[in-house]
Formats: structure tokens, sequence, C-alpha cells
């Protein structure tokens, strides 16, 4: 095929292949499109490359005391919580975070979470036992108020919409047990004693589907 | 003291409560708590912070927390008194210091 110069400013008839290797930079490209940078792409207005990409990122953080006491082994407080609206529906949610408690007895206790305040995800059915405590993550640190635990989590969440969705993290403390959150139960801390404390923290990541 | 708070209101309260904070006076207990008025449809605690449904006062509550301190100052005190008079009836049985300390573990403070 020959190649034809037109007086409109188009140039036809050029093959696959038919230009020099590297004759092509950057400039040659019309702006939104892309760019190359050694080993980056750098994607303009028509961003098209999709599946595994990190969209958005939300972080909630936490490092404030506070007790609670249980009325019940099946009560859930809640800890801490965030929202994200995917931009898809195809869209995947990477939980992430953690947890700080401190348990005012030997008994241990359980991270769950839950979607749009209605549901929990990530954990199984109480197994018929009406008062089990299903957690996606439990922890304990023994009988010693002094001290406390950190427990993480990690979940792959599918929210199939691109409405505003909450996530919240909850404790729930077996057999009515007290808990502090991001300390140990008993705080008093004096020149003698020097408790660890910790924080809570929740991330949601939005992964292009 | 500040770690008697929670202590006190588990002595004093048989229901579900929050705490978010160390309360040192009623301004701050009123603001700092909350008490559990139920569970919705899948056991989520339900926290009222309406002071009409506390059902317990900081007056209450600190006179708890300075009484439970009191009875565990005691229990400390009563502990060392009794540790002091046990090492001295070994003692005076005739056991030295170092027997006694290797027996019981106990060191008595120096004068």
């Amino acid at each position: 095929m020959a190649v034809t110069i037109s007086g409109d400013g188009t140039i036809t008839g050029i093959s696959a292949g038919g230009l020099p290797d590297g004759c092509v930079d950057n400039d040659t490209l019309a702006n939104s499109s892309v760019t190359v940078n050694g080993t980056a792409i750098s994607l303009g207005a028509s961003d098209t490359i999709t599946a595994g990409k990190i969209l958005q990122v939300v972080q909630v953080f936490d490092d404030a005391y506070a007790q609670t006491g249980s009325s019940g082994g099946t009560s859930w407080v809640d800890v801490i919580s965030g929202s994200i609206t995917p931009s898809s529906t195809s869209s995947k949610i990477l939980i992430t975070g953690h947890i700080t408690t401190g348990q005012n007895t030997a008994y241990g206790a359980a991270v769950r979470i839950v979607i749009n305040s209605s549901s929990d995800v990530g954990t199984a059915a109480a197994g018929g036992l009406a008062n089990r405590l299903k957690g996606h993550s439990v922890g304990t640190h023994g009988s010693n108020t002094h001290d406390c635990t950190t427990y993480p989590i990690t979940y792959l969440h599918s929210p199939s919409t691109t409405s505003s969705t909450s996530y919240k993290l909850q404790v729930g403390a077996r057999d009515q047990a007290q808990w502090a959150k991001n300390g140990p139960w008993d705080n008093n801390d004096s020149s003698m004693w020097y408790r660890a404390q910790g924080t809570t923290c929740l991330q949601l990541w939005e992964i292009a589907g | 003291m500040a770690a008697n708070i929670g202590n006190a209101l588990k002595e004093l309260l048989d229901t579900g409560w929050k705490l978010d904070g160390i309360p040192t006076n009623e301004t701050e207990f009123n603001e700092m708590f909350s008490i559990q008025t139920g569970t919705d449809e899948i056991d989520t605690a339900i926290f009222s912070n309406n002071l009409d449904d506390f059902g317990i006062t900081w007056e209450q509550v600190s006179a708890k927390a300075i009484e439970l301190e009191a009875a565990k100052e005691a229990k400390e005190t009563q502990k060392e008194t009794d540790q002091a008079n046990g090492n001295q009836k070994l003692l005076d049985l005739g056991l030295t210091q170092a027997e006694a300390t290797a027996l019981t573990g106990y060191t008595p403070p120096e004068e």
C-alpha cells in the first residue's frame, strides 16, 4: 500500500510496525492520553485500566480510651465505623484494621464486621447456640487487667452498589465481662506503672473489579 | 482512682453501659456515660445518653469508687502486715532472715 500524505493533515498507508522503533515519544501523544515514563504509565482523563487498581481509600482512626460493661453474651458494642461510596457495582471493598481491648477478666472478646448496621459480614451463624459470640477475630490477654490486646481485621467484601456503604467494627465480650477500648482495664498509671496502650483503626479500600 | 470508676459501675449496674473517657466530676460523667437500653435485631447494643435513663448518679458512682479504693488499700496493707508478722514468727523459731526469705520469698523492707 502506498503512503499518502493528504493536504488535510493526515497520513495513510502506514503498516503496523512501519515506523522506526522509538520514533513516537510522549510529546507526540495527545493530551489526556497515555504517558509512558520509564516503568510508569500515567493515565489521562480517559482512564481505562480496571481490575486490581485501588480507586480510593478511607481511613478512620481512634485512640480515645473508653470502658464498657456488657449486659449479656450476645450484645455487641460499636467501636469504630466508616463509610465509602463505591464508584462501580463491580468494585470490591477491602476492609483492614485493628482493634485494641483490655478485658477486666481472663475472658476473651470477639470482633465482628457489620455492614450498613443491618448484617454482619465474614462471620457464620452462631451455630445454633444463641449465646455464642461468633466473631471475625478474637483476642484475650489472660487474667492481667493491666494489659491489653490488639487484634487485626481483614476481609474482602463485594457491596454490589454505588451507594454509600457503612462498615462498623463491634466488640462482644464473653459472659457480661467488662472491657476497655484502646488500653488496659486498669488505667490508673503512676510512677510505678507504665501500661501499654493501643489504638483502633479501620481502612476501606475500593478495588476495581 | 480512675480505674475504679469502671469497677464502681460494674458493682452498681447489672445492665450494659459505656463510658467514653475517664470522668473526674459530674459534668464529665454525664457527658461520657451511656446506659444500654436494649439491642437491635442483630444484637447490637443500643445506648442512651439521656440522664433520665441512667438510673444512677455521679454521686453514687464516685462514692462506690472511693469505697472500692479504700477496700483495695486496706487489703494491701493487711497483706503487708501479714507478711511481716509471718516473717517475724519464723525468725522467733530460730531461722535466719536468709532462711526465712528462702522459704517465703519475703524480704523485710530496709529500715
